[in-house]
């Protein structure tokens, strides 16, 4: 190991020291500022004395010392709140072998770091690491990185954001955000409240007008400290960082590919956060300063350039670029979607007529009904003896014979679970794309959260059939789908009334799921929760994944 | 008087190196028994796996009897196993033995689409790594044992007080011992 437990300890203080020393200096400077300029106003003549001077400067630390304890306090929760990371969901696959990642790196480290595993909620590719003084450290990591990464990549950026960790990098980065940046964060927000979503200034007089001016007057200042700061976030860490982590994976070449893959995809510029740009794996706002080489990039940007990054950890594999370009550009391929094989059925008194294939067949016995294998809950059965006709789903006994032949190991119905709304079979829980869902074997219908579906929207695992591109290309402009959604969904008579949500028992409409596409779904208007039928699911996903590939824009435009 | 001085000085200083040194070695030989239980813990997480495992993947093997018997044997073996040197190699044959069920496993495709095997292979494709992770850090730390142990000046206190040298984690496996054969034509 090169780095014992006395070296970096020495080396996070004097780095947390020089943090300190920039705000006592960042006061001093402001506060002269004002002292200045108020005796320039007042036309004060008389040199301040040595006393005066000396209680500036004892000002100056007190503010700069209450400035550091608010801002440090529970630094990494309040990170975590400005890049919108939420937990893992325990269920969900990918988030497993994130969990699982984590801890194996935990594992090359001796043990030493307990990382809490996070997740960002966003298509966009990147990763971050944060620590406070607590002993707290957390990883969090985008889901379009989760979904687009293997195992050995995902395994080389959580080594490089361990390696971060284990250094104080992260500490110190941390308290550099907490101190600058996450004001910046907010203060951003806050003058939006000025001006409106055009972009138009609101004028505001009296007080309100006094606030935008504090408002400035501190943004300009935390901007210059931050300028100044981000001399001591040398981009020689991300070189060290690079290295520990093949230290500790011993892959060079997955962290190589990790990072070709996020430098080529959308790293999130413009969502929330994108301003603490110096805890991320690599720079969110992909700047041009970052891709230089030469001494003032050297000082002035937060991230080396990635091509330097990758030819060092290629060195490390003895791998030429040429080979690493070919290897990159063979085709990644998807996996065939299956689908769950049908399961034979069996069993029983009463006689049905049942309408198949044009036609009225019967009267048959329950068990020669369960031996036709193109029954479906849907299908139509009259009783014999009886004019009434209704769906299969509908008569209790044939009920059960479906809910046996398509239930989860010919298990018997449990009571209590979830039923299709239109098979009124019980639902079994599948995984579709690493996500838990609650589908119907017989429709293949399924229930699905807004954010599972973000989640789903992300990944791009499977491959999509023929059958849902000649669907999607049925489909209208997304200019005239906008037009019609809006339209319905503002209509009142969408409620359906015998539905309850199944989660939460609140009333369900009819909708479409988002403005540009004409999915329809069945919402639950307080949850959330959505009834996708048969490939509705999939074609979303196939629409929204072609509209990517033409680089048109990708925002889901809840309806 | 100066002499003298001079000789006490060098005489303290010499003693408080010898202490430095001693105690340097004792940390790092308990760094190398932390590494080492690190090492336990994940072993252990894998022999509570692999029952799981074979229930869950009996019913579409059938024919491979033998590959199964394999590992349940080679996993009591480990268990078994008390001495550190019986152990390695107990738990380096258990890791072939899994090693050849999932490549047995490439061959039934009902087996691999099985969400409840898909994920008793994703925990064990990590413990796999935990392990090889906390025997990499294993070695590590014993390497810097070693060396300090075989080094001069610290070779003098080792010898005096009795530090023996650790041992490695050496993977036994004939296949990855066995040089790569290259053949110029």
């Amino acid at each position: 190991m090169p780095f014992t437990f006395v070296e970096i300890e020495e080396h996070k203080t004097r780095k947390l020291v020089l943090l300190f020393a920039v705000l006592v200096l960042l006061y001093i400077v402001s506060i002269i500022a004002l002292v200045w300029g108020s005796r320039l106003i007042l036309g004060i003549e008389r040199q301040p004395s040595l006393g005066e001077a000396f209680s500036l400067v004892c000002i100056a630390v007190i503010i700069a010392a209450l400035h550091w304890a608010v801002s440090t306090y529970r630094l990494v929760d309040r990170v975590l709140t400005a890049i919108l990371a939420k937990p893992l969901d325990p269920t969900d696959t990918y988030h497993q072998r994130l969990k699982n990642i984590i801890e194996e790196v935990s594992v090359a480290t001796g043990g030493r770091y307990q990382i809490e595993p996070y997740v960002m909620p966003t298509v966009a590719m990147n990763a971050c690491a944060v620590a406070d003084f607590s002993g707290r450290a957390a990883i969090a990591v985008t889901e379009g990185c989760l979904a687009r990464l293997n195992r050995a990549q995902l395994e080389g950026v959580i080594g490089h954001e361990a390696a971060h960790i284990a250094s104080g990098d992260s500490l110190s980065r941390s308290v550099f955000c907490g101190l600058f940046e996450l004001h910046e964060e907010a203060l951003k927000r806050l003058t939006g409240v000025f001006s409106d979503s055009a972009g138009r200034r609101v004028t505001i007089r009296g007080r309100g007008g006094a606030l935008i001016l504090f408002v400035m007057a501190v943004l300009w200042v935390t901007n210059t400290a931050k300028r100044l700061a981000e001399l001591c976030v040398s981009r020689e860490q991300e070189y060290r960082a690079d290295a520990t982590a093949v230290r500790l994976t011993r892959n060079p070449l997955g962290l190589a590919e990790a990072l070709r893959l996020i430098e080529t995809h959308w790293r999130g510029i413009g969502t929330d956060g994108d301003s603490l740009s110096t805890i991320f794996i690599l720079d969110p706002g992909a700047q041009y300063l970052s891709e230089q080489d030469g001494f003032f990039a050297d000082w002035f940007s937060t991230h080396p350039p990635t091509h330097r990054r990758i030819d060092a950890l290629l060195g490390m594999a003895h791998l030429s670029i040429a080979n690493f370009n070919e290897m990159m550009a063979l085709h990644h391929g998807k996996r065939a979607r299956q689908l769950p094989p049908d399961k034979p059925g069996e069993v029983p008194s009463r006689r049905w007529s049942v309408w198949l294939d044009g036609t009225w067949r019967g009267p048959l016995t329950l068990e020669q009904l369960a031996g036709l294998e193109s029954l479906t809950p849907e299908s139509w059965l009259r009783p014999d003896g009886e004019q009434a006709v209704k769906p299969a789903s509908h008569e209790p006994s044939v009920l059960a014979v479906l809910q046996r032949r398509y239930g989860h190991a010919g298990q018997a119905p449990q009571p209590g679970k979830t039923e299709c709304p239109n098979c009124r079979l019980q639902l079994t829980q599948v995984l579709y794309e690493g996500v838990p869902l609650d589908a119907c074997p017989a429709c293949r219908g399924c229930y699905v959260m807004p954010d599972q579906v973000s989640r789903i929207l992300a990944r791009e695992e499977y491959a999509f059939s023929d059958r849902i591109k000649r669907l999607a290309a049925t489909m209208p402009t997304l200019s005239v789908a906008g037009r019609i959604t809006k339209r319905f969904n503002a209509w009142p008579g969408n409620r359906m009334q015998h539905r309850q949500c199944p989660k939460c028992g609140s009333g369900v409409v009819r909708k479409f799921f988002t403005n540009q596409y004409l999915i329809e779904v069945e919402q639950c208007w307080v949850c959330g929760l959505a009834w996708f039928d048969k490939d509705e699911l999939e074609l979303l996903q196939y629409l929204y994944e072609e509209a990517k590939a033409k680089g048109q824009s990708t925002f889901l435009e809840p309806a | 008087m100066i002499v003298v001085l001079v000789i006490v000085a060098i005489a303290l200083a010499l003693v408080l190196w010898f202490f430095g040194a001693y105690n340097g070695l004792v940390r790092m030989r308990q760094e190398v028994k932390s590494a080492w239980s690190q090492i336990d813990v994940q072993l252990k997480r894998r022999h509570d796996l692999i029952p799981n495992l074979v229930e869950a993947v009996k019913g579409y093997m059938g024919h491979e009897r033998q590959t199964l018997e394999n590992v349940i044997k080679a996993r009591q073996q480990a268990i078994d196993a008390s001495a550190l040197k019986d152990k390695i190699q107990a738990e380096n044959f258990l890791t072939q033995t899994l090693r050849s069920l999932f490549a047995v496993s490439e061959r039934y495709p009902d087996l691999k689409a099985n969400q409840n095997v898909m994920q008793l292979q994703e925990e064990l494709t990590s413990t796999e790594n935990r392990i090889s992770f906390a025997r990499q850090f294993y070695n590590d730390q014993t390497m810097r044992l070693n060396t300090a142990i075989e080094s001069v000046p610290t070779n003098l206190v080792a010898g005096m007080t009795g530090f023996a040298k650790s041992e490695f984690f050496e993977i036994e496996d004939t296949a990855h011992r066995a040089a790569p054969a290259v053949k110029f034509s």
